[in-house]
């Protein structure tokens, strides 16, 4: 089980959080004015890198804040971004 | 009869007999015994029957590394399959049976399987049962190679999970654990020291060789004493750390070998240091499992920590110094040593008890007679003790994902000092004897100075000094099917080489297709000589043949441990709406919905439910229901910019919404899938009440912060769940207005000032109210919220005041059988994972909206677009005495395709038949066509209509 650093409540267990994928993923928009491509890439295309990822966790049984993080997907050595 | 207790020695209190059954046959033990040393002391031989041949077994080991006494124990709540008898606290009035064995342990019928073994090779059933198929066979074959049988009743111990944060977790208190352990308790580190065993010690307790020049004992008791007086230490017994996780996280299971209560600890600590010892290898020979048979570490421990010697004449086997040793300690504890065979002297060698050579093959017909060894000349004996050989145990260490390396000169796979996420001390790290004590507290030094509480001395690490022997391989000559590696599982040298001939290299290949080290022993004693067995058929060398990886746990653990408290109710604790009482004393028939429990009907005596749900569903439309909605979802949306926020939620335009109005809103997933739909009210300028299903409030709640908190986080907006901070009351029915007005609204809710889909913050008996009209039966309707606390009172007052009004409670079956008369959808009835709102008739209104909003441009897919989309329609069946059943295919008789299917249906009490919503393959331009529905054989014409089968101009609900 992971530790993993609220930016707000410290170090927590892994079961407080929920994994929310690949952190930055722009939105496109608005939507009369987007591709299929774009739009599919949007919902579907994700990195899956071996080695340290940018990911998006919510302390969903915490104070409930969002926030990123880089997990190395093989060692999983985790870098808590700072409060944004 | 081989085994007996000694006159003198051992760890046990000879004034306490235990009596106790093993395999039909009585034992006696002593207070300290385990069930393995009793049965041995008592005569018992045969301790187990092999897993796929039914070949006798006797015992192999003395504790974890047991792969042959494998039992069931207890009954009734208390029964418990497939325990190692090594494992098993001896105690007054067990009853241990063999699992796999009939009619006992002693005369298995199954054993005739052992004349057609040269069959049952590795891939024997896989090749052999295919035909017609292999799951035609497979609940024989699994029973004849069965363990013990699933226990039937409810597990009644208890169990709880634990969590702890430590600087140091020391697993092991053997010498290396307990030397490191105190250096670590002096230097004042907050310290936990564990140990599976029930005693602590490690090979202190039976080996009688001096330590650092003082007695095991002593040293053991002094040594001891300083960890435990420390301030800061814990020290653990009966707790087995089972698997090494992330982030230095370590699940120790804690069961006390005779309790009822067990505990599951996860401990995180910053350095773990594994003093976890290391396993004797067997020797590879003919017949090698033979009773009688046992690794020369469970001999001494029998002998040392119980007082019962393994036999009345015990050889041993191996080479070297080592095994000489051992002798010279079984002499010492009064086992009759009688012959010592030592692969260092030339075959043929003999003088005195010590002969040269190996073990050729071992005979005896259920128990072990004698010997041929490699040279000419046989031994007798009824035991023997294979010194083959330490392998240090790093299962845990390989739980970490670290690799371990074959080292050509300790004959072992280890692990790398240094560039570990664990330290490994002592046997583990292949340092043994007084150097694992010195290793031990070279490692303490090591994490006390890692974790800052003192300076490490300036000493070097003490040099690798395991007693490795060359591992020796089965002799030339021997009968390959005959020599048996994997004990626990039946897997013989032959195996290993028909794998390696199948074209089966890899070593997790072979591993997978023998099921070698594949029982719950985890190839203790069996991975090593699989691999030296396999490097030797295949001509290359061990490194390059690798080892299979370890993984968690290292022992068995209970079901029961895992779930710890998390079952029953306490699973998913179960809400209770205000009006729970109230509505059980009216004859509510309560089931479970998304973890509310709510009235599903209200039964009178003497009806039946399906009575009741039409008895309801009609009444309300006459007199006025009372209808409990408090798990309806609700959260408050506020802020300037919540207006703005939830028009980017809602599929429809939200922003246009007046306060004091509510509307009906659809929610998307960026998909454009459907995902709940509700009442959306704007209570004023910057407050809204997002109504959502029950079942997915929580949900809706965690999206919406989602979106907020990643997508749009420059908005100014907040949201609070109060869905169980309001009780919800829908009073339905041409009543409905007359009641509410005598329960004290504070306020005009007549239809010229509270028409449909409007609300009003007001006051009830001095009690803050807020009152939506709206309505999911058709009816005209107020849903009547109450802070929760304050509602009590409320359900009865309703029912009073509608005395002489047909008042009367209904439940959620009657409002189904009610909406689906006015065709509304229900998410999750008429929806799944790829209903897009143009399905379900909300295609113009997400058009009509012009801003973006999730999911909006999923609906432009080309496949959400698509014509021959399943689309909701009504369903009446054209014979008006037909019924329209729940599930029924809409089948195309042509194609005998399906097309859709009926997501609802209900008779209606109202209309006199039944009425049903469908999913239809184009089915909106397909009013008015009849359909045959296929259910179950029967076939049933129905004609396809609008949804809404009652009042479309909804006159009702505009009263």
């Amino acid at each position: 089980m992971m530790k993993i650093t609220c930016p707000y409540c410290g170090p927590r267990p892994e079961t407080e959080f929920r994994w929310g994928g690949q952190a930055v993923t722009p939105r496109p928009g608005p939507h009369d004015q987007v591709s299929d491509e774009d739009w599919s890439a949007y919902l579907f295309h994700r990195d899956n890198p071996k080695g340290e990822m940018h990911e998006a966790w919510c302390h969903e049984a915490g104070c409930g804040a969002w926030f990123t993080l880089r997990r190395d997907t093989l060692t999983h050595a985790i870098e808590t971004d700072p409060k944004a | 009869m081989s085994g007996y207790r000694l006159p003198k020695g051992g760890l046990i209190d000879r004034q306490t007999v235990i009596n106790a059954v093993f395999d039909g046959q009585p034992i006696t033990g002593h207070s300290g015994d385990t069930l393995a040393s009793a049965a041995l002391a008592s005569g018992v031989e045969v301790f187990g029957r092999s897993f796929k041949l039914h070949r006798p077994r006797g015992l192999i080991g003395h504790g974890l590394d047991e792969a042959n006494a494998i039992v069931d124990v207890g009954a009734g709540d208390a029964f418990e399959p497939n325990l190692k008898a090594t494992m098993v606290e001896m105690t007054d009035g067990l009853n241990a049976r063999i699992p796999n064995a009939w009619p006992s342990g002693q005369r298995d019928m199954a054993a005739a399987l052992a004349w057609f073994d040269r069959f049952l090779a590795a891939g024997f059933y896989y090749k052999t049962f295919k035909w017609p198929n292999w799951h035609l066979f497979e609940p024989m074959i699994r029973k004849m190679a069965g363990m013990g049988a699933a226990p039937e009743s409810i597990d009644p111990d208890t169990y709880l999970h634990g969590h702890c944060e430590v600087d140091v977790l020391v697993i092991g208190a053997g010498t290396a654990g307990l030397t490191c352990s105190k250096v670590l308790a002096e230097a004042g580190a907050n310290l936990l020291l564990v140990d599976q065993d029930n005693c602590l010690g490690g090979q202190t307790l039976w080996n009688s060789d001096p330590i650092e020049a003082e007695q095991p004992e002593a040293w053991r008791t002094a040594t001891l004493d300083t960890i435990r007086s420390a301030r800061r230490t814990q020290v653990l017994e009966n707790a087995c750390a089972v698997g090494i996780y992330d982030h230095g996280s370590v699940v120790i299971d804690v069961a006390p070998r005779s309790a009822t209560a067990h505990r599951l600890i996860t401990v995180r600590a910053q350095s773990i240091v594994l003093a976890t010892g290391a396993i004797e290898r067997p020797l590879l020979f003919e017949n090698n499992d033979l009773p009688g048979i046992m690794l020369g570490s469970a001999g001494e421990a029998y002998a040392g920590r119980y007082g019962v010697a393994s036999g009345q004449h015990v050889a041993l086997a191996g080479r070297g110094e080592a095994l000489h040793r051992r002798a010279a300690r079984l002499d010492q504890m009064g086992v009759n040593i009688t012959a010592i065979i030592d692969a260092n002297k030339p075959d043929g060698h003999t003088d005195g008890r010590v002969f040269g050579g190996r073990v050729h093959r071992a005979r005896g017909d259920a128990r072990l007679t004698s010997l041929k060894l490699t040279g000419a000349g046989d031994v007798d004996c009824d035991s023997l003790l294979m010194t083959g050989g330490m392998t240090p145990n790093i299962h845990l260490w390989c739980h970490t994902g670290a690799k371990p390396n074959y080292d050509p000169d300790l004959h072992s796979f280890i692990a790398d000092d240094g560039s570990t996420p664990a330290w490994l001390a002592g046997d583990a790290a292949a340092r043994s004897g007084d150097a694992a004590a010195e290793d031990g507290r070279w490692v303490g030094y090591a994490v006390a100075a890692a974790l800052s509480l003192r300076p490490m001395p300036d000493a070097p690490r003490p040099p690798k000094t395991l007693t490795a022997l060359p591992i020796m391989g089965s002799p030339d000559d021997v009968r390959p099917n005959r020599v048996w590696v994997d004990f626990h599982n039946d897997v013989r040298v032959s195996d290993l080489e028909s794998a390696a001939d199948e074209g089966f290299v890899s070593v997790e290949h072979v591993k997978r297709y023998t099921t070698l080290g594949m029982a719950t022993d985890q190839g203790r004693t069996s991975n090593v000589n699989a691999v030296h067995t396999l490097s030797d058929y295949l001509g290359v060398t061990s490194k390059e043949i690798g080892t299979t990886r370890f993984r968690p746990p290292f022992k068995p653990v209970r079901l029961g441990a895992m779930a710890g408290q998390e079952r029953a109710e306490l699973l998913s604790p179960l809400r209770r709406t205000a009006w729970h009482q109230a509505q059980l004393a009216q004859g509510a028939h309560f089931e479970d919905y998304a973890n509310w429990s709510r009235a599903s009907a209200f039964q009178k005596p003497g009806e039946t439910v399906e009575a009741a749900i039409q008895r309801e569903a009609f009444q309300v439309r006459k007199g006025v229901g009372l209808f409990d909605a408090s798990p309806l979802g609700k959260i408050e949306v506020w802020g300037p910019d919540a207006a703005d926020f939830l028009n980017r939620i809602y599929a429809n335009t939200i922003k246009t919404l007046k306060p004091g109005k509510c509307r009906y809103g659809l929610m998307m997933s960026e998909h454009g899938v459907v995902f709940d739909d509700g009442i959306c009210s704007r209570l004023s300028d910057d407050l809204f009440l997002v109504g959502t299903t029950s079942g997915n409030a929580n949900r809706v709640y965690h999206w919406l912060e989602e979106w907020h908190q990643r997508e749009w986080p420059e908005l100014n907006v907040g949201m609070t769940n109060v869905t169980e901070q309001w009780a919800t009351m829908a009073i339905n029915g041409p009543n409905a207005r007359t009641l509410l007005e005598r329960l004290g609204v504070d306020g005009d809710i007549s239809n010229e000032a509270l028409p449909h889909m409007n609300l009003l913050e007001t006051q009830i008996t001095g009690q803050p109210a807020r009152i939506f009209r709206v309505s999911f039966s058709g009816e005209l309707c107020f849903e009547v919220s109450l802070p929760a606390k304050a509602a009590k009172s409320l359900w009865q007052d309703a029912m009073d005041a509608g005395a002489d009004l047909e008042v009367l409670p209904f439940g959620i079956e009657a409002l189904m059988v009610m909406r689906i008369e006015k065709g509304f959808l229900h998410i999750g009835s008429e929806t799944d994972g790829e209903t897009v709102p143009a399905d379900i008739g909300f295609g113009r209104m997400v058009e009509k909206k012009k801003d973006d909003c999730v999911g909006r441009r999923s609906t432009l897919r080309p496949d959400a677009l698509r014509e021959d989309r399943r689309q909701m329609v009504g369903l009446r069946a054209l014979n008006t005495a037909d019924r329209l059943p729940l599930g029924a295919h809409i089948v195309n008789e042509a194609s005998q395709r399906s097309q859709g299917w009926v997501s609802s249906s209900a008779a209606s009490p109202t209309l006199n038949r039944w009425v049903g919503l469908a999913m239809l393959e184009n089915g909106r331009s397909r009013n008015g066509e009849s359909v045959w529905l296929y259910n179950h054989g029967d076939r049933i014409k129905a004609e396809i209509c609008s949804p809404c089968a009652l009042d479309p101009e909804g006159k009702r609900l505009a009263m």
